[in-house]
């Protein structure tokens, strides 16, 4: 039970970026390797705002959020757009993401160091006994506002017009924008709100993790496998793959190694993914002859 | 983009073609080691050889068989170790545990071929990182073998044939020989039957299958080449280094192989010395800039494949094709000139 | 050879797709040498017939004999070597390979990989590669495609993408071609040309299976017609009694049409 508390929090983060992932790639088609550095930005950003500047929680998260939103636009904007263009092949805009990723890690490093941050939490982290079990006020804010945003997205996909946009272009790329649905915008939408997204997750574990200029490699690719596991593009996917891959890990770190918690998740991975090439939970699609 | 398969023959149906450019290649080495007297230089050229192996393997699976992958920094480790744990802990000669490299990491690209031959795009992507985060991990974890995160230290200098290799230069022929070898065996590879078919697979892998290409075989085929040239390549790179530690076999490693791959272009062999030799000056040119190196080399890397999308060889090859083809058939120029605009 | 020997059998093959019964106890027979039509609606499974012959989609139920012999279901690249090879109703040829490349794929199981002689640039590699060309050629030649054997196949225009096809799956020697409506979208002057191809296919003892639209060219072409719809086989024979097939007419056209011939 206690593991299961712990998995919640990390898994919740998981999800978030994970989240960020899907919907990229269902409505862009691309792998966006900076998502994980939206994440570290995200936690800077919050960090300059909160602790440096004493703004309140709740201002610093929303400021947060809409930079790297904005951010993420400029990426699609300026890297995928043009490549998109050009017909590039997939591969390339793997490679162009991972050019994001190095050039923000890397202005994370000039402007604020190569030193961990450390980032206090607005609630604390102190655990709290309650009967048998453990519980940290900052976990409880992980997974509340981490839910929150959550139900944010499913609110904007399901009901407002761009939102409805964007899961059509997901759908099936080519009879939207025969309806005349501008793919273009909901490109960026997608990256604005998949930034956004990891912006949240970055703030809500910056307390846990500290704040560090390459935070977003191991947080990416967590949420990466997360994605994956909930079968890429798929939107309740990745939330449970975010949580499955959180417990996952807690359970495996507390009854096995904490050594060999990683190599763990990633051999029950592989496993996964060879009995059920196209995740677990998403059902698999007949290519047609 | 073409393929250099049968668009080479065409070209120059020399039965001898491959051992040409070797001899080439060779020539060139060692002029190259004539002129370079800086033992800085030297060691960047050297760093660039052993990058060049591994991206000439990942070329032929991701380039040619359409495999892509994110962990071939996995490979590259176990070839490192292998190596460097047989002649520290059984003094065995250089050369054996080169070949000892060779063959475990081609059984782990067997490995990883399996599950893999069931996946692509994304999921493929996600196996191969998976198996490079695994070998990361396990290298960190398995302290009384590896040591931990600390890495073996003090790998003793190779010897071959009796040779003492000691300075920088004696490394040079022995990298660049392997790098010989590997490369005329690779363009044989690529424009023999075995090429031809790893593109076919890559094209169309259904249509492949239905006109009895053995796919699934095929695909663990590459792998295995490929992880084989990775696992030569962290032989050379562990004697060469002195020392292999998890650090040098990161996420970010493979990803710097593939961007290689890409930039060079990674549908011939030769885009992969050219992507190693580009990608490895590059960086080292940049630290006159310090702090600010790596943001410019992001850039240049998102510029490249914007405004290079089939990498530095296609781009060489297209220019090929438009003065071959308006030298030889002045008719057909407007259609190639079509075609290299469709690219 | 005596005439009317059967090479190809399927008894009662039945397969099903979710809630949409693709074939239903489909039985077909199959005469060696002869062209053989497969005609009916869209949706009516002819290319889930085609699949399931060679290997892509396994049937629910039923059997499928080969000159005699129970073909076991297996991957389909294992049909290939026993002499059935397919195109394909998309097209489906390696884009960025040449015209000859292509078809030295379809030769695949006939020529050895001598990997050792490969890599040690030994002469016998290069013979085998000489002669596999040279078979190649051969089989571009009857397509007229032999001066295209250098172009990149998505350069051709769409009917010799077809034809590009055609040669690589003749290039596997099959004893059975399977044709996946060879003939969509070709011109009237390309359809010709392939007609003149099956028809000298069949001189030199292949057997032809084909699915097509153009009822002209059945009726013209084959030597047997099978009818599906909705999964059944609804008629067979020649073309002059298929035609007149009360349920073939009410497939095509609903109630009081006629075939145009």
């Amino acid at each position: 039970m206690q593991y299961f508390l712990n998995g919640l929090p990390i898994g919740a983060i998981y999800a978030l970026v994970a989240l960020g992932y899907s919907l990229i790639y269902a409505s862009a088609g691309v792998l966006n390797w900076s998502q994980g550095d939206m994440v570290m930005l995200g936690a800077y950003i919050g960090y300059l705002l909160y602790r440096l500047l004493g703004i309140n929680f709740v201002v610093s998260l929303g400021v947060s959020m809409v930079a790297v939103a904005l951010i993420g636009m400029l990426v699609e904007r300026s890297v995928l757009r043009p490549l998109r263009k050009r017909q590039a092949p997939a591969i390339n805009m793997v490679i162009a993401t991972l050019g994001v990723a190095i050039i923000s890690r890397n202005i994370a490093l000039v402007i604020w160091g190569p030193d961990a941050q450390a980032f206090p939490s607005p609630v604390g982290s102190s655990s709290v006994q309650m009967g048998s079990l453990s519980i940290i006020p900052q976990d409880i804010l992980i997974v509340s506002v981490g839910l929150a945003v959550m139900l944010f997205l499913q609110y904007f996909l399901g009901y407002t017009r761009e939102g409805k946009a964007l899961r059509a272009v997901a759908q099936d790329r080519a009879a939207a924008i025969l309806m005349g649905v501008d793919v273009k915008n909901s490109d960026a939408l997608a990256f604005a709100v998949s930034s956004m997204m990891g912006a949240a997750a970055g703030i809500l574990i910056a307390p846990v993790f500290f704040v560090t200029f390459n935070m977003g490699s191991g947080i990416g690719l967590k949420g990466f496998v997360a994605a994956v596991v909930g079968g890429l593009g798929n939107i309740p996917g990745a939330i449970a793959g975010g949580f499955f891959l959180g417990l996952t890990e807690s359970m495996a770190g507390g009854k096995i190694s904490s050594g060999y918690r990683d190599v763990i998740a990633f051999v029950l991975l592989i496993l996964v993914l060879w009995l059920k090439p196209s995740g677990l939970f998403s059902r698999r699609i007949h290519q047609k002859v | 983009m073409l393929i250099g398969i049968g668009s080479d023959l065409q070209v120059k149906p020399g039965k001898s073609r491959s051992a040409w450019i070797g001899f080439a290649l060779a020539a060139l080495a060692v002029m190259v080691s004539w002129v370079i007297q800086s033992s800085y230089y030297l060691h960047i050229a050297n760093l660039i050889g052993i990058y060049s192996l591994i991206v000439i393997g990942l070329n032929l699976l991701s380039g040619y068989t359409g495999q892509v992958s994110m962990g071939h920094a996995g490979f590259f480790a176990i070839g490192s170790y292998v190596s460097a744990l047989l002649t520290m802990k059984l003094q065995i000669p250089f050369w054996l545990s080169i070949g000892a490299a060779a063959l475990v990491a081609s059984f782990s690209g067997m490995v990883i071929g399996i599950p893999a031959m069931k996946l692509s795009g994304p999921y493929l992507v996600m196996a191969t990182v998976g198996f490079g985060e695994i070998i990361r991990l396990v290298l960190v974890n398995w302290t009384p073998v590896t040591r931990g995160a600390a890495g073996l230290t003090g790998i003793p200098l190779p010897s071959f044939l009796g040779i003492q290799v000691t300075s920088e230069r004696d490394f040079f022929y022995l990298i660049y020989a392997l790098v010989l070898v590997g490369t005329i065996a690779a363009l044989r590879l690529s424009r023999s039957k075995v090429g031809r078919t790893f593109v076919a697979i890559r094209e169309d892998e259904l249509a492949a299958e239905a006109m009895g290409v053995p796919v699934n075989s095929y695909k663990v085929v590459a792998f295995v080449v490929s992880a084989a040239y990775a696992g030569i390549a962290g032989a050379l790179y562990g004697s060469f280094a002195g020392v292999a530690s998890p650090d040098n076999f990161t996420f970010e490693d493979s990803v710097g192989f593939l961007s290689m791959s890409v930039i060079g272009g990674n549908r011939t062999i030769y885009g992969a010395l050219l992507g190693s030799f580009v990608l490895t000056v590059l960086s080292e040119a940049l630290r006159v800039f310090q702090t600010y190196r790596l943001i410019i080399y992001g850039i240049i890397l998102i510029l490249t494949v914007i405004f290079v999308p089939q990498g530095l060889s296609g781009l060489a090859r297209q220019g090929f094709v438009v003065f071959y083809r308006r030298k030889t058939r002045a008719a057909s120029t407007k259609a190639s000139l079509k075609e290299v605009k469709n690219r | 050879m005596n005439p009317e020997k059967v090479i190809l059998q399927l008894r009662d093959i039945s397969k099903r797709f979710g809630g949409l019964q693709a074939l239903d106890n489909v039985d077909l027979s199959v005469i060696h040498g002869k062209i053989h039509g497969i005609i009916g609606p869209n949706g009516a499974g002819k290319t889930t017939l085609f699949n399931v012959i060679t290997g892509l989609v396994k049937p629910d139920r039923g059997e499928i004999r080969f000159e005699g012999k129970t073909l076991p279901y297996s991957a389909p690249h294992r049909l290939v070597p026993l002499g059935i090879c397919r195109t394909f109703q998309n097209i489906r040829v390696f884009k960025e390979m040449t015209v000859e490349d292509n078809v030295l794929i379809g030769q695949h199981v006939h020529t050895p990989t001598p990997v050792l002689s490969i890599l040690a640039g030994r002469k016998h590699a290069r013979e085998w590669e000489r002669k596999a060309r040279e078979v190649a050629a051969h089989a571009l030649q009857m397509m007229g495609l032999e001066s295209k054997s250098h172009e990149l196949a998505k350069n051709l225009p769409y009917g010799q993408q077809k034809l590009v096809e055609f040669a690589r799956a003749l290039a596997a020697q099959p004893k059975v071609v399977l044709l996946d409506e060879p003939a969509a979208g070709l011109n009237p002057a390309e359809k010709s040309n392939l007609l003149k191809i099956m028809a000298t296919l069949r001189e030199k003892g292949y057997t032809i299976i084909f699915i097509e639209h153009d009822m002209k060219l059945v009726m013209n072409i084959c030597d047997t017609i099978s009818v599906l719809d909705h999964g059944k086989k609804i008629a067979e024979g020649e073309p002059k009694n298929v035609r007149n097939h009360p349920d073939v007419i009410k497939a095509y056209l609903g109630k009081g049409g006629a075939l145009r011939a």
